[in-house]
């Protein structure tokens, strides 16, 4: 890292070493005082749809119209997901949850905000928040609430912790109203925070 | 926040929208239907401290632009054209924003490299690698429900650490 200096622009540099740069700056900005985290979420949040999970989408698409994939992927996330060129998740275990007429599950990470980011993109910020950790796993129903989500009371709620050994995100459930849809108009269909389980996929316009 | 599921107001907003307008090489933002994209969450990042420094008033905008293009201008002059690489937006926007904290005496640049470092020599999320595997939380369907809740089950958060 001493290499890089402004003023020289040696490049390139990996995306880890620009990553951790910018954190670096982030952190020493705020424990001088010159910004709050606040500020900065705040500023992410116009945009944050946009480091979208364009690639789970992908995925999950994928998984909807060819169920030999959608069991491997079930089986073997990570293998699975790079056989989609999705990768950077070396070293890391990922597990799919399928949602289904009975069960749906959301995923938090209790303790931070462990995320599995190169498929899903950046994190929302609310996944940070400590209100999101404590009452995803307190009261599920009342969470996806919030986000206009209410499963019925026939449907068991499953909530997941993920962690940075172990991440989660979830398989939601294929719209009605789609038969016959490329997997192009189908992963426009899956949102960021369907693949986190406080909703459902969008059902296609129309509908 | 009251409600987790909180959007930015409108303002805010356009107020964004007109600062990437001013920008240099605007043209060159990354974008996906019209909207401004990003890649990689480093990148949002960098671009949300920017403008937030900014709309604090630490720096006027100008002040940004024009370390940007000089950022900018200086790869152009260092690369050639013709060697298959084209520069970052977000790489630039990074070096031009160190330079303006640097300039301002916000940050030394030696801050920010021995920080990094730290950054890049800590595993991430080094207090929670215990893998979690069942379930923290079930609330289970109506005909189920004679079962209870499975809540609280015996696991605590402290037991990830």
């Amino acid at each position: 890292m001493t290499d890089y200096h402004p003023a020289e622009g040696t490049f390139p540099r990996s995306s880890e070493e620009i990553a951790a740069r910018v954190k670096a700056l982030e952190a020493i900005l705020i424990e001088k005082g010159l910004i709050s985290t606040d500020a900065i979420d705040y500023m992410s949040s116009v945009y944050e749809n946009e480091v979208g999970p364009q690639l789970g989408a992908k995925v999950v698409a994928r998984a909807w119209s060819d169920p030999e994939f959608k069991q491997r992927l079930l089986t073997d996330a990570v293998g699975t997901c790079r056989e989609l060129g999705v990768g950077g998740l070396q070293g890391e275990e990922m597990k799919v949850l399928e949602n289904t007429d009975t069960v749906n599950n959301i995923v938090v990470c209790t303790l931070c905000s462990c995320y599995p980011w190169p498929v899903l993109g950046l994190p929302p910020n609310w996944y940070k928040y400590p209100a999101y950790r404590a009452r995803a796993a307190r009261d599920p129903r009342g969470v996806m609430a919030e986000f206009g989500y209410t499963p019925g009371p026939d449907v068991e709620i499953r909530v997941w912790d993920s962690s940075a050994e172990l991440r989660y995100w979830v398989l939601p459930q294929r719209p009605g109203g789609t038969d016959g849809f490329t997997e192009e108009q189908l992963a426009e269909l899956v949102t960021r925070d369907s693949l986190i389980g406080v909703t459902a996929a969008n059902a296609p316009v129309g509908n | 926040m009251d409600q987790l599921n909180q959007r930015p107001d409108q303002h805010t907003v356009a107020r964004l929208g007109e600062l990437v307008e001013d920008l240099p090489f605007a043209e060159r933002i990354p974008r996906r239907s019209g909207d401004v994209a990003f890649d990689e969450a480093w990148e949002i990042r960098a671009f949300s401290i920017a403008t937030a420094l900014h709309t604090e008033g630490r720096f006027e905008w100008p002040e940004f632009q024009s370390r940007l293009i000089s950022s900018i201008e200086r790869w152009e002059s260092e690369n050639s054209t013709t060697n298959g690489r084209d520069w970052s937006y977000y790489e630039r926007w990074m070096l031009a924003l160190e330079e303006v904290v640097e300039s301002r005496g916000m940050v030394t640049p030696d801050e920010i490299d021995r920080r990094t470092k730290q950054i890049l020599e800590t595993p991430a999320n080094a207090n929670h690698q215990h893998a979690v595997r069942e379930p923290i939380t079930v609330s289970p369907a109506a005909s189920t429900a004679h079962l209870g809740e499975r809540w609280p089950i015996d696991r605590t958060p402290s037991a990830h650490s």
